[in-house]
């Protein structure tokens, strides 16, 4: 009996290298010949059926997929039977490609992949705010970041690669992973995706990016972009497919054309961009569908001059002018009509909002005022607000 | 050595060990089906083993695998090589500014304009050599410009079939082995307007006519007299409806040109003539917009990275520098001339639908500068041996 517990590594080692060791072995021990002759020819023989069968389950997900191609039907979201290829491409997971063949690889499922998985992704307008989504159910649920969305029941107006225009509301948002969840409220079937599972994404996967970097443009199809996971949700999932300010909510997709992540944020580096895992909305479907808003969202600091103002045909009249506030020490007073900031001239309390976003944070700007049938201007240093929770 | 006889029962142990006791007597026909299990078995666990070997080895991607890592930059490497010869790497006054594509065998090379200035061109040779260089023509509009090249020894590029279709790879060959920089196309081709000229007037959106809100500051509108209330009827000899009309006619318009307005003031008509201007972003990036910031982390757009007829959106992360050169698919074959980088995002190369018809007029442009011109200007600079420029940035 054995004296040793088993151990995995005993069958790595077994099967791989006593050949070798029982050849040597014949060579110096004939009275051992015939039975090691006998159970080399077997084991020759057993180890070939076993790579056969080995092989044939290795490749039988490649060739079934042939067959298998699916296209979209109406269902549920995470349903893997929808997904349009079942395997991601064994040549394109190795841990790094080796030559052209494994490029086209990556290339061809690519090209394979786009023009199905590309109509499912969409700009995503919001009041002020705008970003991108996806639409992963016929009836037109759309994932987005919670930052784009931030809470239940704002309206939203979607724009679809082809250019037309829907209207949806928001529902609810987790600001903890930044996952907000949408609906499309005209009547479908809408072009989709499905979102993948837990556990089916690996390190070094390639991924593809699509979003409206910048902002919709007309006639600019959503933009495709190629990259690899670098890290699995931690809870980020990282990628070097670069992202920026308008890809917002935009799906990170696997080579199997599903969603694996949504687009989040960024830091300098173009290999640091990064996506809220899918999981994310699968976990909390329920609780997103009910609208509930949750987790801390710490947005950075927002320009300021501590005042805030109504519509006036002449600008934005304040107010509230906070004591403290850069705005009071400037002698800016609860009444005062903001007429022009830095020689451009304010048409109401939005473009006031609007001129302070685009102030640097201790910037000094000149402002026009008008109080009465007086008009001066003066100089304020743009302060930084602690966003509201 | 004397592990005949153990070794040999050890195998069978071992084997027999790992399919979980399977092995008791060791009668034939069960020894056989126990082998079976056994391969079977093991044969299985490994494949398991060795497909999460890569998920479990480190958390997080080494960085030479990422797309532009060196591992990855290793598996173009026939492309680069088999097309290198056909680029040269650009020195104005000792640092390199661009990239440039060779258009035929004797030299003739394709590049970015606005890269270049007055000063000494230089060119590296895929050899290792430094050659001088000298503008022939541009093209202002796509930003091309035509080079003499003094070598022979560089390769005319071969141009692809077929347009670049988006998902393709394409690769940014250097003078070096491995590329500079790969990606996907992104984006179908599409034009690029220029950067908003103004003229310096806020226009009244709800009047039913093109009138002047306001005049700017510091804007032509002022200086050339054009005052609030003023009444714009036409815009270069062409009726203009309303405020959006004049605002979408003048999107068409860069800065330095002109145009020419029909105004009305009161009972008064009269025509003006303006220039148009980019106001210009002076606070640095500081003074960006928060849009723009992003769109600048972690690259520099280049300094003429809008204003194109058509271009092939593409995601290589190049450095500025690295425009002007050629884009090849995998075959090898040029899709493009990469001619602007144009934020973290993006990439533009101009179309080979564009350029080959645009190289037959600049050849036609050249002919006449290239002809006046031999001798002592063509020698090269230095064709002492090969030596690495050490202003020459190193890419990453």
């Amino acid at each position: 009996m054995p004296t040793r517990p088993p151990s995995r590594n005993d069958s790595y080692c077994s099967v791989q290298e006593p050949s070798a060791d029982i050849r040597s072995s014949l060579s110096s021990v004939c009275r051992l010949r015939q039975d090691v002759d006998v159970v080399l020819s077997r084991l020759v023989r057993w180890m070939a059926i076993g790579w056969l069968i080995w092989l044939a389950i290795v490749l039988s997900p490649a060739v079934g997929r042939e067959g298998a191609d699916h296209k979209f039907g109406g269902s549920t979201a995470t349903d893997n039977s929808l997904l349009l290829f079942r395997e991601i491409p064994p040549a394109t997971r190795k841990s790094v490609p080796q030559n052209l063949d494994d490029l086209r690889a990556i290339e061809h499922r690519i090209e394979a992949l786009l023009p199905s998985i590309l109509n499912s992704v969409v700009a995503v307008t919001i009041g002020a705010s705008s970003g991108s989504g996806v639409i992963v159910s016929p009836d037109g649920y759309v994932l987005t970041a919670a930052h784009v969305s931030d809470r239940a029941g704002r309206d939203a107006r979607f724009v679809l690669p082809d250019g037309r225009t829907l209207r949806g509301r928001t529902l609810g948002a987790n600001h903890e992973i930044d996952a907000g969840l949408m609906k499309i409220t005209e009547d479908g079937p809408w072009p989709h995706v499905t979102m993948a599972q837990v556990g089916d994404s690996r390190l070094g996967d390639w991924v593809l990016t699509m979003g409206h970097p910048g902002g919709f443009e007309p006639g600019r199809a959503p933009v495709v972009r190629l990259g690899r996971i670098i890290r699995l949700p931690s809870p980020m999932i990282q990628t070097d497919c670069t992202i920026t300010a308008g890809d917002s909510g935009g799906p990170l997709f696997d080579l199997r054309g599903a969603v694996v992540g949504i687009h989040s944020r960024i830091s300098d580096s173009p290999t640091a961009n990064f996506h809220a895992p899918v999981e994310a909305f699968s976990r909390d479907w329920e609780r997103l569908l009910k609208g509930e808003r949750w987790g801390e969202e710490t947005p950075p600091e927002r320009p300021s001059i501590g005042a805030r103002g109504k519509d006036h045909p002449d600008g934005c009249q304040l107010e509230l002018v906070e004591p403290d506030s850069t705005a009071a020490k400037a002698g800016i007073r609860v009444g005062d009509i903001i007429h022009r900031i830095n020689g451009q001239i304010l048409e109401g309390s939005d473009s006031f909002r609007q001129r302070l976003r685009e102030c640097r944070i201790g910037e000094s700007i000149r402002i026009e005022i008008r109080r009465g049938d007086q008009s001066f201007q003066t100089s304020v240093v743009v302060a930084a607000r602690k966003p509201r929770p | 050595m004397n592990r005949n006889d153990p070794m040999i029962h050890r195998l069978r142990f071992g084997v027999a060990m790992d399919t979980v006791a399977v092995r008791t007597a060791s009668t034939k026909p069960r020894r056989w089906m126990g082998m079976w299990v056994v391969l079977v078995i093991s044969v299985f666990g490994m494949h398991k083993v060795l497909a999460q070997a890569p998920a479990r080895s480190r958390e997080r991607l080494a960085l030479d695998h990422a797309k532009s890592g060196e591992s990855t930059l290793n598996a173009f490497q026939s492309v680069s090589r088999a097309t290198r010869r056909s680029v040269v790497k650009i020195d104005l006054d000792g640092s390199t500014v661009a990239l440039g594509m060779a258009i035929d065998d004797q030299g003739l090379v394709l590049t970015k304009a606005s890269e270049l200035a007055s000063g000494r061109l230089t060119c590296w040779l895929p050899s290792g050599k430094e050659v001088s260089a000298r503008l022939l023509t541009s093209d202002d509009r796509n930003d091309v410009a035509l080079l003499r090249v003094a070598s022979k020894e560089l390769k005319a590029v071969s141009w692809a079939a077929q347009p670049a279709k988006v998902g393709q790879w394409v690769v940014t060959p250097g003078v070096s082995e491995l590329p500079q920089a790969v990606g996907i196309v992104s984006v179908p081709p599409r034009r690029i307007l220029h950067p908003r000229a103004l003229m310096g007037v806020q226009m009244d959106r709800k009047a039913s006519m093109a009138r002047v809100e306001s005049v700017l500051d510091g804007m032509p509108a002022k200086e050339f007299g054009i005052r609030a209330g003023d009444v714009f009827l036409q815009l270069n000899g062409t009726a203009l409806a309303d405020s959006d009309d004049l605002i979408r006619t003048l999107r068409e318009f860069r800065e330095g040109e002109s145009v020419t307005l029909r105004v009305k003031r009161g009972e008064e008509e009269f025509e003006k003539t303006i220039p148009l201007k980019t106001p210009k972003n002076d606070a640095g990036s500081q003074g960006l917009d928060r849009s723009e910031r992003m769109n600048r982390m972690g690259s520099t757009p280049s300094n003429r990275s809008e204003g194109f007829e058509l271009v092939i959106q593409h995601d290589s992360v190049l450095q500025n520098w690295q425009c002007g050169g050629p884009l090849v698919n995998l075959e090898g074959k040029v899709v493009g001339l990469n001619i602007a980088r144009a934020g973290r995002v993006a990439s533009y190369a101009l179309p080979s639908s564009l350029l080959r018809p645009l190289l037959d007029r600049l050849k036609v442009q050249a002919k006449k500068a290239d002809t006046n011109t031999t001798g002592s200007n063509l020698l090269p600079t230095s064709t002492l041996e090969p030596k690495r420029n050490p202003k020459s940035p190193r890419t990453f």
